[in-house]
């Protein structure tokens, strides 16, 4: 079949999968590891763990697709962030943003930006796990 | 830094702020106290700035509309702001929400704005006027102090001419006041042109000296035309040839350049277009053949170039400004409908209102709502009751109005 070139990655909690260099270099820092660094068949490390880097392959898997529609890309992107838990989608949001893949960066913004718009404070705080440190008085003005 | 979580990595701050910067206003200004963090950030000028600039923010249609009834021989004024989608699907009317609504009110004159997202409205009481600057995304409201024209009694009102702007150095949002003054009495002194400028910051006015001759015919814009520290007017001398005057904000001077090449019979505004100061001019001519030009200033070197014609096959009617680069909002004369006209698709929707014939006012703006602050310091406390200010700071009428004399 085609000779696609291919890369071995190995996640942060040691697990190890190959993938086509084309669809790898949608993320801008595996292209870049990867030109200063021999293939040797030695797996390139990535700061990302297995369970999200299966999501990100699957998104970009979809967005290779030849001759699929626009229609046909935005159903799968709905099902594919409504599925998401707000932790699965954070974790994605993190690693997809040291992954710097500019695309999924800004789709996954969006849903988190969908997930906050017209919740309370209080909500906010517990999607984001913040600490509430405000008090009335340290809010003046 | 507060925002952890438990045993996973912290959320990467630069994309709290990337999240941030796309949330409306409304969103931002309740989330500023989920924790001490945020709040610095979305009040910081910084943030600030790049949300109101942020491609998310799209400029949407606003409309104020003021109509004018007579009871007796008091004017009711009725003015209402509305703000249309960020899309306008063609041929459908659009909705549209009230931001602000004054149903009988005397003495609201016109609106400047908006700048930053923020509006100047003026009221006028006989001689009286007063200004007050708004930002209807943040809900505040301050009324301007008295300005300090040291008038002869003699001299009556003729026109006046507002500018509102941003000092980039000392991050002061400032307005300029020209106001032209004849002698209708005859006392022999020639009109005079006064001016002066209103801080922000210091909240106070400053007499200006201008060379601008009382003869010159400054047109208000159809946004404000504020761009990177200036402030432009249309300007018409005695020989009726189109040149712009600016004031700088920061410099607080007065200029003048050459215009974009117009013969001075046509019709021309100034305005906003894709972040450069824009002209449109034309020759209005008979329904169906009105042709006009969209001209581009380039701020460096001040030269103009036209960038765009359009030639609107529809009835009678008057520009009333320009949105989303290319399309053309109209008021049809006979009717006096707004449509919205788009020359790519010829399409031509009317946005749903009617407007007054008579002497009222209608203004289309391009309006971004922004979180700029107008008050400064400790003043503000959480003030964001700008209608109830509003309501306050003009004169309303009672719903039975008991003497037409009673008008304190």
């Amino acid at each position: 079949m085609s000779s696609e070139k291919l890369l071995t990655l190995k996640t942060r909690d040691g697990e190890e999968f190959v993938l086509e260099e084309a669809m790898a270099f949608r993320s801008l820092t595996i292209k870049n590891a990867t030109s200063n660094y021999t293939i040797n068949n030695t797996p390139l490390p990535i700061n990302v763990e297995i369970n999200t880097m299966i999501k990100v392959i699957e998104y970009w898997k979809k967005h290779s697709e030849r001759g699929i529609s626009e229609d046909e890309l935005m159903n799968f992107d709905k099902k594919f962030f409504k599925l998401l838990h707000n932790s699965e989608l954070f974790d994605l949001v993190v690693a997809v943003d040291y992954l710097a893949d500019k695309g999924l960066s800004n789709a996954a913004c969006e849903q988190v930006l969908d997930k906050i718009t017209g919740k309370t404070p209080q909500e906010i705080r517990d999607i984001f796990n913040i600490n509430n440190d405000c008090t009335p008085t340290s809010l003046g003005g | 830094m507060a925002t952890i979580m438990d045993d996973r990595r912290p959320f990467p701050e630069d994309l709290i702020l990337d999240v941030l910067l796309r949330l409306p206003v409304e969103s931002l200004l309740r989330f500023k106290c989920v924790c001490k963090h945020w709040y610095a950030l979305i009040k910081s000028p910084s943030f600030i700035e790049k949300h109101f600039h942020h491609k998310n923010n799209c400029a949407r249609l606003l409309v104020c509309n003021l109509k004018v009834a007579y009871e007796g021989h008091v004017p009711v004024r009725s003015v209402v702001f509305s703000l249309f989608p960020k899309k306008i699907v063609p041929g459908v009317t659009p909705e549209q929400k009230t931001l602000l609504q004054l149903p009988r009110v005397s003495d609201f004159t016109c609106v400047a704005g908006p700048v930053d997202g923020l509006f100047l409205v003026q009221k006028k009481f006989y001689g009286d006027v007063r200004l007050g600057l708004w930002n209807p995304a943040t809900r505040e409201f301050r009324p301007l102090p008295p300005a300090p024209f040291d008038i002869e009694d003699f001299f009556s009102d003729h026109d006046h001419k507002f500018g509102l702007g941003f000092d980039l150095l000392t991050q002061d949002y400032k307005v300029v006041w020209i106001r032209v003054f004849w002698d209708e009495d005859g006392q022999g002194v020639y009109p005079c042109v006064f001016a002066c400028v209103y801080s922000s910051c210091n909240n106070s006015w400053k007499n200006l000296t201008t060379e601008i001759p009382s003869s010159c015919t400054l047109s208000a814009p159809l946004d404000a035309t504020y761009l990177n520290g200036v402030y432009y007017w249309l300007s018409r001398g005695l020989d009726e040839i189109y040149s712009i005057r600016s004031f700088d904000m920061g410099t607080e001077q007065f200029g003048e350049m050459q215009g974009p090449n117009i013969p001075s019979k046509h019709w021309g505004a100034l305005t906003l277009r894709g972040g450069s100061l824009a002209m449109l001019a034309g020759d209005p001519g008979k329904p169906m053949t009105s042709i006009y030009d969209v001209w581009i200033m380039n701020q460096e070197e001040g030269s103009w170039s036209k960038v765009l014609t359009v030639q609107p096959r529809i009835d009678a009617h008057w520009p009333r400004n320009i949105w989303e680069n290319d399309k053309m909002v109209f008021e049809i004369n006979e009717t006096s409908q707004l449509v919205l006209y788009d020359p790519v698709t010829t399409e031509v929707t009317d946005l749903g209102f009617q407007l007054d014939l008579s002497i009222a006012g209608c203004w289309v703006f391009n309006y971004k709502e922004s979180l700029a602050p107008i008050k400064r310091g400790n003043e503000s406390q959480g003030q964001d009751n700008a209608v109830e200010q509003i309501e306050h700071f003009f004169h309303m009428l009672p719903i039975d109005p008991q003497t037409s004399d009673d008008l304190d």
